[in-house]
């Protein structure tokens, strides 16, 4: 996870526990945060890390999150993966 | 569309203009397949087509708030999908119901777009109809159909735009499914799984993701679709708790039902239900059998590998390109043409010594010219959607006039250039209900007299001929009668009656503006008008139209026409020193006349008598008042042009060649001078004027002669 001035660069390949950390730490900073990158290179290990940046855009909807607005994943390990963020 | 050109769409009426131009489509669509399945109305398979593009189009039509279109198709889908899914025989007048709702369709598309408040009288009425008929079949009272609709599910939809996540959703999924079961073959199976998890499932150890992952490894294709509407804001959310309600999977897996169900085995029952769904059939016609397996065989080779590769998406072939950017393009590719001719023929360049410098011109040369082939191929579409719109055409006029009518296509794959296509539709409707109209006998009777079966043909047909297309309408009806044209023409003033004409000269007046030898006018034709409409639309693609008609065996009308609007084949042709272009299409033959068949006639002018008949000369230099010393016809070239008036022969100094051009238009200036159609820029730079052959006016009124 890297800070750089108003953006969060986080790692999707996040275990439960991770995401739980995550959450904890955003909750208290996401008014400082205006984009967050998620770096794609390792797997993801659990879907409460997309339900996580679903429910901080929906907190935020200017928060910038291009990996959510993709609206899709895919891999070898899980197919494509759709969902939709906006109501 | 273009409420939306002039200024810079935000997305919304981006969203809005990809809609309703996919809407016309779709409506297009209908249009045609309607018309093909009262042809055949035991092919199910075109009906569920039909149903597809109607259910589309409620959907699309209710994410815009068009809910009057919505409605209206939300129960025309409800009694197509009921023939669908029982497959009964649909009586004679239902599927006049059909066509009749796909009338309305367009009619209502045009009040929603338009924002017209009043809704044609149709509408209701069919509408009535439609609910009557579900009522009837479904066995329920018309009350409970009205019931069913004002549900708020027409109108939840109209959100600020697009579709809402779960109707998004669903038709993702449904496309997913449509995807999968194309790259069905046998051996797979084609699952869609719903999966509902509860809150506590991470803490019992399961995740979406391990049973995706499971799933995934003898998956040939494995997408999932995850619901996020519970997903509450951070405040109150818990990472170890699980917000997604359900995520529906779609599965095509070499797998057994019952081998999917141990992925599950461990959920209770209410989490997760399996369908297994059915392949879809396709009838394929026993010519086509081969092809099929042929093309089955490649689907399987390639599925094969593709075991552990997911995520198979269909990619598109195609993509949609603004019609102005094309013309851009082609602009652009003009541009490169004469410059690459400027430097191939700009002499001091040439007098360099130089074979590397030769060689590269030349590759310039060969690129420039295949990039500009490839850049017109853009430009050209099939006829086809062109001529399937005509079926319709030839229908209603076929019922309306009540003769039995069948139309033969041919050629249909012929392309033509995209800007010209929109401008044939008009003209070749004109032309088909003439030829229903008054073209073929009065009626059975009639024709059965003549020796001919009962049903008329009306022959659509589209092909190249000399560098041009060719468009041409044929009926096996009575034929042009050139006595009745004649004296019609005669009492009418467009002709005084000495002339002595070519039967093509005498076919071509009933094309004149105002004439008719019919004495009955319907609400079909017999104005005067239809084709007088066509004669102009045609001339504005800069093409022309032909008549060949026999007595008793029937008419063809051809419409000629350039090959593209950008370009024209031109000859070029120098006088007084200046080079002028004339439409190659125009041109009758070329030739330096003897001195014995130039004829001067006082106060008329200059003629050459050319196999019998006396064509005015027109000298260009003086047309454009050019300074030049005058030559005797013998001296110089007659191009002998044919135009609505008849043929002239325009003298020029000498023929220089013959080229296509790219066509440029005038500025302001110079539109006012009506022998000019436009310009181009030539080679070696300079500009040459194209000649607008229908504005040369001899002395004389050449009428026919």
């Amino acid at each position: 996870m890297e800070f750089d001035g108003d953006v969060l660069t986080i790692d999707m390949s996040m275990s439960m526990e991770e995401v739980t950390e995550f959450e904890k730490f955003i909750r208290p900073r996401i008014d400082y945060i205006k984009t967050i990158e998620v770096e794609e290179d390792g797997a993801l290990k659990s879907s409460a890390f997309i339900a996580l940046l679903v429910s901080l855009k929906r907190t935020k909807p200017e928060l910038k999150i291009p990996f959510l607005e993709k609206e899709l994943l895919t891999s070898k390990k899980y197919g494509s993966i759709h969902w939709t963020c906006h109501d | 569309m273009e409420a939306f050109i002039g200024h810079v769409m935000t997305k919304q009426e981006q969203v809005k203009a990809i809609f309703i131009e996919e809407a016309g489509e779709i409506i297009e669509k209908l249009d045609i397949d309607i018309i093909r399945f009262e042809e055949n109305c035991s092919d199910f398979s075109l009906l569920n087509e039909i149903f597809r593009g109607v259910h589309t189009l409620k959907g699309n039509a209710n994410a815009f708030n068009f809910t009057r279109l919505g409605e209206f198709v939300h129960h025309f889908e409800d009694v197509l999908d009921y023939y669908r899914s029982t497959q009964e025989n649909i009586e004679e007048y239902n599927l006049e119901l059909f066509v009749g709702s796909v009338d309305v369709i367009k009619e209502v598309m045009i009040c929603e777009l338009d924002v017209i408040d009043t809704l044609p009288q149709s509408y209701h009425v069919c509408l009535e109809k439609i609910k009557n008929l579900i009522s009837i079949k479904k066995n329920i009272p018309v009350c409970e159909v009205e019931q069913k609709e004002s549900v708020s599910e027409l109108n939840d939809l109209a959100l600020e735009f697009g579709l809402s996540c779960v109707e998004q959703q669903q038709n993702f999924i449904n496309r997913s499914i449509k995807d999968a079961q194309e790259m069905q073959s046998e051996g797979f199976n084609l699952y869609k799984i719903d999966l509902i998890l509860d809150t506590d499932c991470y803490k019992r150890g399961f995740d979406y993701l391990l049973f995706l992952n499971m799933l995934a490894q003898k998956a040939i294709l494995l997408e999932s679709f995850f619901n996020m509407q519970g997903i509450i804001e951070i405040d109150n959310f818990k990472s170890d708790e699980n917000y997604i309600g359900k995520v529906f999977i779609v599965v095509l897996t070499s797998v057994s039902t019952s081998e999917v169900e141990e992925i599950f085995e461990f959920l209770f029952d209410d989490e997760y239900e399996i369908n297994l769904l059915e392949p879809v059939v396709i009838e394929v016609k026993k010519e086509e059998f081969v092809k099929e397996v042929v093309k089955s065989s490649v689907k399987v080779a390639k599925a094969a590998p593709q075991t552990n590769m997911l995520n198979v998406m269909s990619s598109k072939s195609t993509i949609r390109i603004d019609t102005l950017k094309l013309d851009e393009l082609f602009d652009s590719v003009g541009e490169l043409v004469i410059a690459q001719n400027f430097i191939a023929q700009n002499e001091k360049v040439s007098s360099i010594e130089d074979e590397s410098i030769n060689r590269a011109i030349e590759t310039l040369s060969k690129i420039t010219k295949k990039i500009q082939d490839r850049v017109m191929s853009l430009r050209m579409v099939a006829i086809k959607d062109t001529f399937d719109k005509m079926r319709r055409v030839v229908r209603d006029t076929s019922k309306k006039t009540g003769k039995e009518v069948h139309l033969i296509v041919e050629g249909e794959d012929t392309e033509i250039d995209k800007t010209m296509i929109d401008s044939l539709s008009d003209p070749l409707i004109h032309i088909i209900r003439n030829a229903i109209d008054h073209g073929l006998e009065f009626d059975a009777d009639e024709r059965l007299k003549a020796g001919k079966s009962t049903d008329g043909a009306v022959t659509l047909k589209a092909f190249h001929k000399s560098g041009s297309i060719v468009i041409s309408v044929s009926d096996d009806g009575r034929g042009i009668n050139k006595e009745k044209v004649l004296a019609k023409a005669i009492e009418r003033g467009v002709i005084s009656g000495d002339e002595n004409l070519t039967d093509s000269q005498i076919f071509a007046l009933i094309i004149q503006p105002g004439f008719s030898t019919t004495e009955n006018v319907s609400d079909l034709s017999g104005r005067g008008v239809g084709l007088d409409v066509v004669k102009t639309s045609i001339e504005k693609l800069r093409g022309k139209i032909e008549i060949d008609s026999k007595e008793g065996e029937g008419t063809t009308l051809s419409m000629v026409l350039p090959l593209t609007l950008a370009i024209i084949d031109g000859m070029l042709v120098r006088t007084a020193g200046e080079i002028y272009i004339i439409p190659t299409l125009s041109i009758v033959e070329s030739f330096r006349p003897e001195k014995e068949i130039v004829n001067v006639f006082k106060e008329k002018g200059e003629f050459v008598s050319l196999r019998g008949q006396y064509i005015p000369i027109m000298r260009l230099s003086e047309v454009f008042n050019l300074n030049t010393k005058r030559i005797e016809p013998w001296e110089g070239i007659l191009v002998c042009v044919e135009t609505e008036g008849g043929r002239i022969a325009i003298l020029v100094d000498e023929l220089v060649s013959r080229q296509q051009v790219v066509i440029k238009t005038l500025g302001k200036a110079l539109s006012i001078l009506k022998e000019i159609s436009g310009g181009a820029i030539l080679g070696n730079g300079d500009i040459a004027l194209i000649l607008n052959v229908e504005e040369l006016r001899p002395l004389v009124k050449v009428s026919h002669v």
